[in-house]
């Protein structure tokens, strides 16, 4: 027969093991990767006898992130016999509104999008709700109303891994760096720019300058001027795959030793790191094409009835000159790189 | 020119001035009986209220610029000052200001703004294109440095019921907005001596003047008009995103001033119409709504535009010897 202290400490264990295992049982309701995302075989033909319909709105179309991203998505849908509806708001909120509601009008199965502004596309998710249409979406939940999930690259570990990278390469102190970016007003944006503003400053850095603009040519103008302003400059994180042409450019240009860390890794960028004369140390590259299955294995788990974790997290990819072939692989599977050519 | 001559260039302008004012009311059924044809999600009242509540802030706004084009003027903050407004709106809102002054003060900020645009045309004599594109310019920053370049969420939910999901005799509220902002500048033109005086003046502002028109007075009231629809087009922006989003609305400059002109007005003044704005504005709306309900590319829907565009203004200048 046990004693009291032995039955005191046997329950006490058994209490401690039920309160340690409760967050991995939570964590194991609900699909919280990418790969956890993934249909099995007997899935897929269930959604394939389904004739699904989903909407996938992109805030825009004209960076290689979203081109990725889409097609990653209508590649998968394709496998899976799902018709994809696919819009592109082009930086514009009330165009997204516009289509999102037109998507609900429709009464698709379900609506993927990358957000023009998360803030302004609740009332649109509500209504969404009210059809029970289930609504994924990639960079931060909207103010109103209830997503499935939502979907982020590692935007802050990415950012703070390539300027960590950029910080180890100029080894200096109180080194100058400028930001370039983009003015969006997205979550994913502001923990990029936190994910630089950390590792520059773990590094003993110093910012100088935080630029930003949607368009190439403007950047490559802010950049132009940055560089001119501050001869002392060592260093730029550009981020976003915009910024990191406009900074390479610029620097190029100015003719000086002035390194660049960048968030997105995209053809331009695989270029520079091929062509061994780069200025560009490290590259956060986001996995577009994974993220766009993951959209389409997303909502296709939630109409077979799985519930999605708050958050799915894909990791980035560090792309580096020693690296890229090996990057590129799984950035772009099944795209021949441009230096094959 | 012959006798034969000048009477079939004649009756080419009659006709181009005949299809100039039939092309919004023609584009209009046209588009609706093709998208009632192609997509079974056009045609039902769900999504017309939809329609109509997606497009009121693009009405407001052109009502607006067409007494702005009838003068020969353009406005090209419009898209920027909403932006501006609806993020004051909101952060007087998040501030705890309740609805009903905080619409009232964004309001009379547009006002402001809009008479700001008229005293700087007018009294210093400089191009409306250039003050209302520096206007523009100081809207966009505006808006983006008081929020961060992050949208201000609108937590009175008051607010957001009424300026966009709530009805008035079965129909929505801002369908009633639309119809009174319709009304007031239709009568405003058509039926007060101020209205007539715009006309005379956008036609001719130097015999306008010798005739006794106030031309500085009316000048800047429609730039104030304009200020005030702006700012209740903001209100109806912000519900329907239901937040103030500082780069929200991009396209609503262009959208609105390609509605007047679809409308058949003369960009160089003298000539524009509140009800054709009315049709060309639909026409922009049904063509946004389908397009999308069938999943026709972005890129496609500017071409569309645009050509309905360019066949306004042709049709226009064709017709224009035949006033």
């Amino acid at each position: 027969m046990l004693s009291v202290k032995s039955r005191f400490l046997a329950g006490t264990a058994a209490v401690l093991a039920l309160v340690s295992a409760m967050p991995v049982l939570a964590q194991d309701a609900c699909l919280g990767t990418a790969e956890a995302l993934h249909l099995s075989d007997a899935q897929a033909e269930d959604i394939r006898a389904r004739g699904l319909t989903f909407g996938f709105l992109t805030n825009n179309i004209s960076d290689d992130f979203s081109r990725t991203l889409v097609a990653g998505g209508e590649a998968h849908a394709g496998a899976l016999g799902v018709d994809l509806i696919v819009n592109n708001a082009d930086f514009d909120a009330n165009t997204q509104l516009s289509q999102f509601d037109a998507l609900v009008q429709r009464g698709v199965d379900g609506i993927f999008l990358t957000a023009v502004d998360a803030g302004s596309i609740g009332q649109a998710v509500r209504r969404a709700n009210q059809d029970n249409i289930p609504v994924f979406i990639v960079g931060g939940a909207p103010a109103r109303g209830d997503v499935v999930s939502v979907m982020n690259a590692a935007s802050y570990q990415g950012s703070y891994d390539a300027t960590a990278a950029l910080m180890d390469h100029i080894g200096e102190p109180n080194a100058q760096i400028a930001i370039l970016g983009i003015p969006f007003a997205l979550q994913t944006i502001r923990d990029r720019e936190k994910g630089v503003l950390d590792a520059v400053g773990a590094a003993g850095g110093q910012i100088i300058s935080l630029q930003s603009d949607f368009s190439q040519d403007r950047l490559l103008e802010l950049a132009t001027n940055v560089i001119q302003a501050n001869p002392d400059l060592k260093g730029v994180v550009a981020t976003w795959s915009l910024a990191v042409n406009a900074a390479t450019e610029a620097i190029r240009q100015s003719g000086r030793d002035i390194a660049i860390a960048g968030y997105d890794s995209e053809v331009p960028g695989y270029m520079e790191l091929h062509s061994g004369e780069t200025n560009i140390v490290a590259l956060s590259g986001q996995q577009a094409a994974l993220q766009g299955r993951a959209a389409i294995d997303g909502l296709a788990q939630v109409v077979l009835g799985a519930t999605l974790c708050e958050e799915i997290i894909t990791p980035n990819l560090l792309v580096t000159a020693e690296n890229y072939v090996e990057m590129w692989d799984i950035q772009y599977p099944g795209v021949t790189p441009p230096w094959a050519d | 020119m012959t006798t034969v001559a000048a009477l079939r260039m004649a009756r080419t302008r009659r006709a181009a001035a005949l299809l100039r004012d039939l092309l919004p009311y023609a584009a209009l059924v046209l588009v609706v009986g093709y998208f009632a044809f192609a997509s079974e999600f056009f045609l039902n009242t769900r999504n017309f209220e939809r329609l109509v509540t997606d497009s009121a802030t693009l009405m407001l706004v052109a009502f607006g610029m067409t007494m702005v084009i009838l003068l020969g003027e353009i406005d090209l903050s419009v898209g920027a000052v909403v932006a501006l407004l609806s993020v004051i709106l909101a952060q007087l809102m998040a501030a705890g200001v309740g609805w009903p002054l905080a619409v009232l003060l964004v309001l009379l900020a547009g006002m402001g703004i809009g008479g700001l645009n008229g005293v700087i045309t007018v009294l210093g004599d400089i191009p409306s294109f250039i003050t209302t594109l520096g206007m523009m310019a100081i809207a966009t920053g505006l808006a983006f440095v008081v929020t961060g370049s992050v949208s201000v969420a609108i937590m009175q939910d008051r607010f957001l019921d009424l300026f966009y999901d709530d009805r008035l005799l079965g129909l929505p509220v801002p369908l009633w907005i639309v119809l009174g902002a319709f009304g007031a500048c239709g009568l405003y033109l058509n039926r007060t001596v101020a209205g007539h005086e715009l006309f005379a003046l956008g036609a001719n502002q130097k015999a306008a003047a010798l005739s006794g028109v106030p031309v500085k007075r009316r000048k800047i009231t429609v730039f104030v008009i304009m200020g005030a629809l702006v700012a209740i087009a903001a209100c109806l922006s912000a519900a329907r995103l239901g937040s103030g989003a500082p780069g929200s609305v991009p396209a609503l400059t262009l959208d609105a001033i390609a509605a007047v002109i679809i409308g058949g007005a003369n960009l160089f003044g003298g000539r524009a119409f509140v009800s054709r704005t009315l049709m060309g504005a639909a026409l922009i709306a049904v063509l946004n709504n389908g397009m999308v309900l069938l999943n026709v590319n972005i890129d496609a829907q500017y071409i569309i535009k645009g050509l309905i565009i360019l066949l306004a203004v042709v049709l226009e200048r064709l017709a224009a010897g035949a006033r």
